[in-house]
């Protein structure tokens, strides 16, 4: 009889095994996500397939706030962290104000960097976006501040994708996202 | 009845309705018409497919699932990791046995017996580490100490929460 192995498992069966895992009702979803994370790091073989499950649906907003890329920003500046979502083709960005610190005023300045550091924690090729705004009580004085009005002509040039198909900036951007620019920008 | 031939030469006779519940096989048997030519299993040992013959044997006249089955119970069925008490026994295995019996099940093309391997891997797996996993299923790291540190970083949100 010849020696089977796990790793000799086709990918396809790989797949369904990760997938089973990820999908198991009942169990948490941290603990779920953890053990295909695991799997990840575990060998070459289940590397990729691991990966592929842990990202094919996408970052949820959960998962990837205005703040965690602003700290991602700081830390790239510096050179000490690195992180990348490489896999990831898809993804939502959820920017909410009420989770600013109160103590701390948010700078307009900053969303250029944010945008900046979104580009560059993914892949070029990232097909998705779509930025989900939460406004909070101070809504009216934020968009009434003319320092947040970022038009498309803004944001397009610092987004470094070259096969998006969908763009939603919600109302993190003062203009629509016109077919031609967008076309032009990919 | 028909004749199977497995890789190690040995012969099978086995029920049709037994065989048909391969999609593969049934598919031949469809295409060749009435025979008494055998059928050779190239990718199976007899030992594998002696154990697929008693599940298929078990599980004879359970509904199949049709070709143009609604994707949304293929999902519903693979999501649960729960396995029948005859199933389960039926698995317990050495590891050797489990993966020839899901490589068989995947060229015969026996979803049912797929899920059940899948399944039984993924409760394996479930909840451990990479060096658990490693253990349990006797995998060298291959990965340098960059490499890894690096996929660690990329899915800490994934491991932290």
């Amino acid at each position: 009889m010849r020696h089977v192995h796990v790793c000799l498992l086709p990918t396809e069966i790989l797949l369904v095994i990760f997938t089973i895992i990820r999908e198991e009702p009942g169990t948490r979803d941290s603990l779920k996500r953890k053990t295909i994370a695991a799997l990840a790091r575990t060998c070459r073989t289940f590397k990729e397939p691991a990966l592929d499950v842990l990202w094919e649906k996408s970052v949820e907003s959960s998962h990837l706030s205005h703040s965690c890329l602003k700290e991602s920003f700081q830390e790239q500046r510096s050179e000490s962290w690195n992180v990348r979502f490489l896999s990831c083709r898809s993804v939502v960005l959820s920017i909410d104000w009420d989770w600013m610190d109160p103590d701390e005023p948010y700078d307009p300045l900053d969303i250029p960097d944010l945008i900046v550091a979104f580009s560059e924690c993914f892949s070029p090729v990232l097909e998705q976006i779509q930025v989900d705004t939460k406004y909070g009580y101070d809504n009216e004085s934020i968009m009434g501040d003319h320092r947040f009005a970022f038009g498309f002509g803004v944001i397009a040039p610092l987004l470094q994708f070259s096969r998006l198909t969908k763009l939603d900036l919600d109302g993190f951007c003062t203009s629509d996202v016109d077919d031609k620019a967008f076309k032009n920008m990919v | 009845m028909v004749l199977l031939v497995t890789s190690d030469n040995v012969q099978f006779q086995v029920d049709k309705e037994v065989v048909e519940r391969s999609v593969l096989i049934k598919n031949m048997l469809e295409d060749v018409g009435e025979s008494d030519q055998s059928i050779p299993l190239a990718n199976v040992s007899s030992s594998v497919l002696k154990k697929v013959i008693e599940y298929c044997e078990h599980h004879r006249g359970e509904p199949l699932p049709s070709a143009d089955a609604d994707q949304n119970q293929d999902e519903t069925r693979k999501r649960t990791t729960d396995i029948s008490e005859w199933d389960q026994k039926f698995i317990t295995v050495d590891q050797e046995m489990l993966f020839e019996i899901i490589l068989a099940a995947n060229y015969l093309d026996i979803k049912s017996l797929l899920d059940v391997g899948c399944k039984t891997v993924a409760n394996m797996i479930k909840g451990k580490t990479p060096e658990e996993i490693r253990r349990l299923f006797n995998i060298v790291n291959d990965f340098t100490p960059e490499e890894e540190a690096q996929i660690k970083k990329e899915n800490e949100w994934a491991e932290d929460r």
